[in-house]
């Protein structure tokens, strides 16, 4: 997290910032495992434990992309984005859902999710969603 | 087949589903017409004609998914609604991300179904409205001579009448005469409308 504040003052808005991931999970476990595979890809990510922290981080400095979890601790997946893309238009989001539910996944696409996958997810999927996000 | 009135178009390989969904349209006064396949319906399927679409997503032949794939290259945006006996999170979310109206999974409320149905007609008489207005706009564009569509475009652009001028070599005079012109041609009273119904178009 301080990286990314760092690097954005850093770079200030002038020049391009690396493409930098939020990720946001009440399972702490499957946080660190996304970052960790997004790491291999060189793509740098910072984790947050509940949507009011990682709402607050956005502010500060802008992230390419956004994973959560279907429901963090303080509230749902898709409410945070919708928070979140009131500060950042078109901020593509994944979400991580628990059940395979369609109804759930057509209500978050069309609230303006760029994905929705079922957990466990398949670890290339999400990194085929996030490399598309963020180009 | 086009008469007009707004028609909820049914497409499933199953004979007792098209029943019961063209029964379920009759029942609440809705014009339906049913196909057995992806196929035949595109064989005759007018653009022209208002309405929306029902359609199975798992089809022998063309499926759900490449019927929608296959009427957005025509350009079509008909609202397309898909059921699928399957809870296919993937399918969904490509469905939808390429601008289906709903995905629903069976079993289904018959209401839930007509819920759908009216906001995609809903959404479709918008969408037809907007064209119009597009193409009438486009129209009086049409309408305008050579000269009145330089001095649109030049005006649109933000230039002065004295700028337009210089650059078309044409007295302060001449520029504003095309100007009203345009402006009553394109039906507008100020800049600003006109600028707004430019970029609209666009």
């Amino acid at each position: 997290m301080a990286n990314c504040l760092m690097s954005a003052e850093l770079h200030n808005s002038t020049a391009q910032i690396s493409p930098t991931v939020y990720i946001a999970d009440s399972d702490l476990d499957v946080s660190k495992s996304i970052e960790f595979l997004l790491a291999t890809e060189g793509i740098e990510a910072a984790v947050f434990d509940d949507g009011v922290s990682l709402l607050d981080a956005v502010r500060g400095c802008e992230p390419s992309c956004v994973v959560l979890a279907a429901l963090l601790s303080d509230m749902s997946g898709v409410l945070l984005m919708k928070r979140l893309q009131k500060v950042v238009a078109d901020l593509p989001v994944i979400i991580l859902a628990n059940t395979s539910d369609v109804p759930s996944a057509v209500d978050a696409v069309k609230s303006g999710a760029w994905d929705y996958l079922e957990k466990p997810f398949i670890q290339r999927v999400l990194l085929d969603s996030v490399r598309r996000a963020i180009n | 087949v086009s008469d007009g009135s707004a028609c909820v178009f049914i497409v499933d390989d199953d004979e007792a589903v098209r029943d019961a969904l063209g029964f379920l349209m009759q029942s609440v006064g809705l014009l339906a017409k049913s196909f057995a396949s992806a196929d035949n319906f595109l064989s005759v399927f007018d653009d022209s004609q208002p309405g929306c679409l029902v359609s199975d997503i798992r089809m022998p032949g063309m499926s759900g998914l490449d019927l929608q794939e296959t009427l957005i290259q025509r350009g079509s945006v008909i609202p397309m609604i898909f059921i699928t006996g399957h809870g296919d999170i993937p399918m969904a979310v490509e469905a939808i991300k390429k601008g289906a109206h709903d995905f629903l999974t069976k079993p289904f409320r018959d209401q839930d179904l007509l819920d759908c149905i009216n906001s995609a007609m809903e959404k479709d008489t918008r969408q037809r409205k907007q064209q119009g207005q597009r193409a009438c706009v486009e129209r009086r564009v049409a309408c305008l001579s050579k000269r009145e569509k330089q001095v649109l475009d030049l005006v649109v652009a933000g230039t002065s009448n004295k700028e337009i001028a210089n650059e078309l070599n044409l007295s302060h005079r001449t520029v504003e005469v095309h100007r009203s012109h345009m402006m009553e041609k394109m039906e507008t009273r100020s800049l600003a409308e006109l600028v707004s119904l430019m970029q609209w178009i666009q």
